[in-house]
C-alpha cells in the first residue's frame, strides 16, 4: 500500500491511528514526531502533485505541519486526525496558489520547473508514461490543477476540495470540468498516453 | 492503487477504464516516497520552529478561521457578475445625480403676483402684467416687478445672469439680474 490515502483510506481508520491521535491529544511527547512520520510522505506526495512544480515542498510539509500542532488541540473526532491533516494540507495548497500567482505578477518569469518526475522506481516504459502523463498534468492553471489532483487522484469529495480551498461548490466542479477536459485534450496529443488510457492513438 | 485503495501493479490493467481514472493512477506514482534522510531533516526542523514558535512564512499570521461566507459567496462568476451589475445599477443613476447637481444651474425664475404663480417657458416670452403687481422672481434672489402694460422679455438665462430685454419696465436698485 501506498503511503497516500484514498476516500476509503479515511473510512477505514486504522486502530494505531486512533490510538496515535489520542496520544497527540493528550500531549504525549513521542506523538508528534509518530504524526510526522506516518504522514508526512501523505502530505508531501499531495503537495507534490496537486502544486506541480516550482514549489518550496519542504517549506510547505513544514507549515503543514505547524499548523497542524497548533490546531490539533481543538480535534473534537480523534478518528478524524488524517482528514484533518489533509483538510490542513489543501488550506495551503490554497495558499500556495496564490502566493505563486502573486510571485509570477511580480517576476512576470516562468516557474522553472526544478522539480522532474519523482516516480516510485518502476520499468522504464512506466516511467516514461508517468512521465508523460506529469508533462499534461503541469500543462494545467494551478486552480485546475489542484481541484483534478484532489479529486481524481486523492479521491477527495468535491465539497471537502470547495472547503478547503475556499471556493464555492459550482466554481470546484467548473474547475475540475476545465482541468479534466484539457487532460483529455492533452492525452490526445499523446499518441503513447492515448493508445494506453484511451485504446487509441491520439490525433 | 484504485479508487477501492487496491493496487492492480501495473498500467496495462488501466487499458478498459475510463481514461482520467487511468491517468489518476499513472500520477500516483509521482513522487516517489519521501527519503528517510529528508524526513528526519525534516522533523528536526520542524522541533526546532515549535520550540520557537515562530512561523515559517509569511502568511502564517493569518488567520486559521473556515473560509468566510463572502470569499465563498464571491468566488462563482454568477454571483460576481451579478453583484457588479447591481451596482452599476446604483452606482450609475446616483454618480450621474452628483454629477448633475455639481453642474452650476442657470437661472430660474416665475412670474407672481397676477393669478398666483405662473411657470413660464424660460426664455424668449413677451411678459406683460395686467395689474401692474406682477414680478419676476428669479432663483438668485432677483426680483423685477411689471408696471401694468410693460413689456419685458427674458432673452437668455445662464448660471451667472439673465438677459432681460425691456420695453417699460421699473427695475429695483438691489436687483442683480
Amino acid at each position: 500500500m501506498s503511503p497516500m490515502s484514498t476516500a476509503t483510506d479515511d473510512e477505514r481508520v486504522d486502530t494505531t491511528e486512533l490510538a496515535l491521535a489520542r496520544a497527540v491529544l493528550a500531549g504525549e511527547p513521542w506523538a508528534q514526531r509518530e504524526v510526522w512520520e506516518r504522514f508526512s510522505p501523505m502530505v508531501h506526495g499531495v503537495l507534490r502533485r496537486a502544486l506541480g512544480p516550482g514549489h518550496d515542498f519542504e517549506d510547505l510539509l513544514q507549515d503543514v505541519f505547524l499548523r497542524v500542532f497548533d490546531r490539533v488541540s481543538g480535534l473534537r473526532d480523534p478518528s478524524a486526525l488524517r482528514s484533518f491533516i489533509y483538510s490542513v494540507t489543501i488550506r495551503v495548497v490554497r495558499w500556495e496558489i496564490r502566493r505563486a500567482q502573486s510571485r509570477r505578477r511580480r517576476q512576470a518569469a516562468a516557474i522553472e520547473h526544478r522539480d522532474g518526475p519523482e516516480a516510485v522506481t518502476v520499468d522504464p516504459e512506466t516511467r516514461d508514461l508517468v512521465a508523460r502523463a506529469q508533462a499534461v498534468l503541469d500543462g494545467l492553471p494551478a486552480r485546475e490543477r489542484a481541484v483534478f489532483v484532489l479529486r481524481h487522484i486523492e479521491g477527495k469529495e468535491l465539497s471537502e476540495i470547495a472547503e478547503g480551498l475556499e471556493i464555492s461548490l459550482s466554481t470546484a466542479k467548473r474547475w475540475l470540468k476545465r482541468g479534466t477536459r484539457r487532460i483529455e485534450a492533452g492525452m490526445d496529443r499523446d499518441t503513447r498516453l492515448s493508445t494506453l488510457l484511451k485504446g487509441r492513438p491520439g490525433q | 492503487m484504485n479508487r477501492d485503495g487496491s493496487h492492480d501493479g501495473s498500467h496495462d490493467a488501466s487499458v478498459q477504464r475510463d481514461p482520467i481514472e487511468g491517468f489518476a493512477e499513472l500520477l500516483r506514482h509521482v513522487p516517489g516516497p519521501l527519503p528517510a534522510r529528508q524526513r528526519m531533516a525534516g522533523w528536526q526542523r520542524l522541533q526546532q520552529a515549535i520550540a520557537a514558535r515562530q512561523p515559517l512564512r509569511d502568511d502564517a499570521a493569518r488567520s486559521e478561521r473556515g473560509p468566510s461566507w463572502l470569499s465563498v459567496w464571491l468566488s462563482s462568476w454568477r454571483v460576481r457578475t451579478a453583484v457588479v451589475l447591481a451596482l452599476s445599477a446604483i452606482a450609475i443613476p446616483v454618480g450621474w445625480r452628483i454629477g448633475k447637481r455639481a453642474e452650476p444651474r442657470s437661472l430660474e425664475y416665475v412670474v407672481s403676483g397676477e393669478d398666483g404663480l405662473d411657470v413660464l417657458p424660460a426664455t424668449g416670452r413677451v411678459l406683460s402684467s395686467r395689474t401692474g403687481r406682477a414680478q419676476l422672481l428669479f432663483t438668485d434672489g432677483s426680483q423685477i416687478g411689471l408696471h401694468r402694460a410693460a413689456r419685458l422679455t427674458v432673452a437668455s438665462l445662464t448660471p451667472a445672469w439673465a438677459a432681460i430685454s425691456a420695453s417699460r419696465a421699473v427695475i429695483p436698485d438691489d436687483s442683480t439680474a
